[in-house]
């Protein structure tokens, strides 16, 4: 089994499924030029002098061209595997991803499907409010798409390998500081949570979470960097004699509901962490279906801890004010105690 | 106002009393109800509950101090003086009889923070109280904003199964206040609820064949502790009828707890048969006996007295043939047994049996299906061990 970091992992998923089928191609901006990152963040390294620069499709920069390469590469019978540098780009996207690859199955009755991926980095790293935002909640609203958020290397790698063999449009969102990608490309605070990854073939399936940690007094719930943040706020309250159970739901869309009611009707309390903002957030819906499904069994408020309803500051005491915080989560714990 | 804390009179032998523990600490909330302080007579060890809701302070006697009864070792600071706010426009508007003085000041910075005068409880632990039958009125809250949560309401199980594992403590209590107690409920009874009464008369001649059989074998059992058995069974497969009333709420019960109506020479008095479903008679009947004997003692305490589910007069010692039994609230059904008359027509024995429900809470439909269950159980009492 190797160690890798989850930039490797991607890398490896990339690699192994153009090997397998040669319908996957990847499209995205400096994702094979001669000397480059491989995309901003290593992930498509190298892979252009082993497939060529016509599976590794640079592109011009413009996330229209992107969208609409993928999007109908898609609907003509391609496996296509886009990214943008930064998630906030996707908005530039917004008619071709929400109006049209979202939609296509629908309004076709099911005569044609998207089988696109669409990879987008997403976090609050220094870069200011237009390259940090968490956008998993604007694509969850969304009927038909998929929506996933590995936050291991091993995760990252089996959810890839699924997306690229689902038959929807499937967004993976990554976060930059979880990369681990080394060098010039490492953002400054990443973690790079380096993993064990199998090296036999292996798929993990979209829309099942995990339990990262297991506890009985409050039920913890994070994706992507905040996960990190839960369980090393679980680690704290464990030496005050509180025990956290910390889930990883891993897929938004469609989410494992009952693994997070089932974690609640067991402690009682529910804490969501997630970096996003507050109002209208991937949180609240977590917390409605709570509140409408488990809710004899809450025994406190269920708590939101999230970034405020503000951009992303650029000042580095600002931003460390504004991303969630292991001690605002504890905090948040002990409310609900 | 503040509540002052007065140690009970308990009788007119008992002159002082030690206390032995403090439930509550100077400046902490206390609800009505709540266990407060234990004191110790030279008969017993009693819990006294608080009178009122506040913030305990003002706490003059210490444990192991031997106090005079009617003395006022504490007071209960109520929200206006102790709670949580205490603007002067407020002040204005509510008038609250003291202004805030330094020690109300004092309290109000070691009390639980609240939003409101509403005690909240956590959706979870209501299930739990439901589910065990607790009331949650005698549970305090520690969770956020002083909710009851599901910690609170297990430590008063706990207390309560502690309570029931020791020895049962020889509880002192005025005989008046047992009457007062039990003429204040029948009045409140009979004033709102709208009572049907349905009758039916059940062969006896197996049951008193039973007990015959019974005696010979040297089980001493009353005609009471039969018909409690048999309403044991009988509400355990028809829990609809296992009912009390809370306030607007009507409460089912997980356990059966029978109130019995008791001929205590100077009134009438109702003191409970717990788990009447889960014993055996000879064990019905030792508890049967005992709580008549501290009835006509007048020894009944006012833990006796709470939380029947069913109540059952049974008239047949007084030579009673039927009759309309009048609920006993907060149950919602009570049952009353005449005597057995031999030799009434085909059947060798025979008893009247009436059963009263509050029409408001049972149906009719379920209250029939129920007296007939109590009939056959009469009448072929084997269908007690199926």
């Amino acid at each position: 089994m190797a160690k890798m970091s989850i930039a490797e992992a991607l890398r490896q998923a990339i690699r192994e499924e153009m090997v397998r089928d040669p319908r996957v191609f990847c499209v995205g901006e400096d994702i094979g030029v001669e000397g480059g990152f491989g995309g901003a963040f290593t992930v498509t390294l190298g892979l252009s002098e082993e497939f060529g620069h016509e599976r590794i499709l640079d592109t011009p920069i413009s996330e229209i061209g992107i969208a609409g390469v993928a999007i109908g590469a898609a609907m003509a019978g391609l496996r296509p595997i886009a990214d943008v540098q930064y998630g906030d780009f996707l908005f530039c996207m917004m008619d071709q991803l929400v109006n049209q690859a979202a939609k296509m199955t629908y309004m076709s009755g099911g005569t044609v499907s998207v089988p696109m991926v669409m990879r987008a980095p997403v976090g609050s790293t220094r870069r200011g409010a237009q390259h940090a935002q968490s956008l998993e909640a604007f694509f969850t609203h969304v009927p038909g798409l998929k929506v996933v958020a590995p936050a291991t290397a091993y995760d990252a790698k089996g959810l890839l390998k699924s997306a690229v063999r689902d038959d929807n449009p499937v967004l993976v969102f990554e976060h930059k500081l979880l990369y681990g990608s080394k060098g010039p490309r490492s953002e400054a605070g990443a973690l790079s949570p380096v993993g064990e990854v199998p090296d036999e073939e292996y798929l993990v399936p979209i829309g099942k979470g995990i339990v990262r940690r297991e506890g009985s007094d409050v039920t913890i719930v994070g994706k992507l960097l905040t996960l990190y943040r839960a369980l090393g706020a679980a680690e704290k309250l464990a030496a005050e004699g509180i025990s956290a159970e910390v889930i990883d739901p891993r897929t938004l869309v469609p989410l494992d509901r009952e693994l997070i009611l089932e974690s609640v009707r067991k402690t009682g309390r529910l804490v969501i962490v997630e970096e996003d903002n507050l109002t209208g957030g991937w949180a609240a819906d977590i917390a409605a279906i709570v509140a409408e499904e488990a809710f004899f069994y809450l025994d406190a408020p269920i708590v939101r801890v999230s970034a405020p309803d503000t951009p992303a500051p650029f000042a580095p005491v600002m931003e460390a004010f504004y991303v969630p915080s292991e001690e605002r989560v504890i905090e948040a714990v002990r409310s609900t105690l | 106002m503040a509540h002052p804390v007065l140690v009970p009179p308990l009788g007119q032998t008992v002159d002082t009393v030690t206390i032995v523990t403090w439930y509550k600490r100077e400046g902490e909330a206390v609800r009505e109800g709540e266990p407060l302080y234990a004191i110790e007579t030279d008969k017993a060890v009693l819990d006294i509950e608080a009178q009122a809701s506040g913030v305990l302070r003002g706490v003059t006697a210490t444990e192991g101090d031997e106090v005079e009864v009617l003395r006022a070792i504490a007071e209960i600071a109520t929200a206006a003086e102790g709670g949580t706010v205490g603007t002067t426009a407020e002040a204005a508007d509510g008038a609250p009889e003291v202004a805030p003085s330094e020690s109300s000041v004092a309290a109000r910075a070691v009390t639980p923070v609240r939003r409101g005068p509403r005690q909240f409880v956590s959706p979870r632990a209501r299930r739990l109280a439901e589910a065990e039958g607790v009331s949650l009125e005698e549970v305090a809250g520690s969770g956020p904003e002083g909710a009851v949560v599901e910690r609170d309401v297990r430590a008063w199980l706990e207390r309560r199964s502690s309570a029931q594992e020791t020895p049962p403590r020889e509880l002192a209590a005025p005989a008046a206040a047992v009457s007062e107690v039990v003429v204040a409920q029948m009045g409140a009874k009979l004033a709102g609820a709208p009572l049907v009464t349905l009758d039916v008369e059940a062969d006896a001649s197996a049951l008193t064949g039973l007990r015959a059989q019974l005696a010979a074998a040297e089980v001493e059992i009353a005609d009471t502790d039969l018909w409690l058995c048999v309403l044991g069974r009988a509400l355990r497969d028809q829990p609809a009828l296992n009912a009390s009333l809370e306030g607007d709420v009507l409460r089912r019960w997980p356990r059966v707890q029978v109130g019995l109506v008791v001929d205590t020479g100077d009134g009438l008095a109702v003191p409970v048969v717990r788990d009447v479903d889960q014993k055996r008679l000879a064990q019905l009947a030792r508890e049967t006996r005992e709580l008549r004997a501290r009835a006509h003692e007048g020894a009944l305490t006012a833990e006796d007295l709470k939380g029947a589910t069913f109540t059952l007069a049974d008239l047949g010692a007084a030579g009673i043939d039927t009759f309309t039994p009048f609920l006993d609230a907060p149950t919602t059904a009570m049952m009353g047994v005449g005597r057995i008359r031999k030799g009434g027509g085909a059947a060798d024995a025979t008893v009247w049996l009436s059963l009263s429900y509050d029409r408001r809470l049972v149906d009719a439909g379920r209250a029939s299906r129920f007296l007939r269950q109590v009939a056959q159980l009469i009448e072929q009492p084997y269908r007690l061990l199926a």
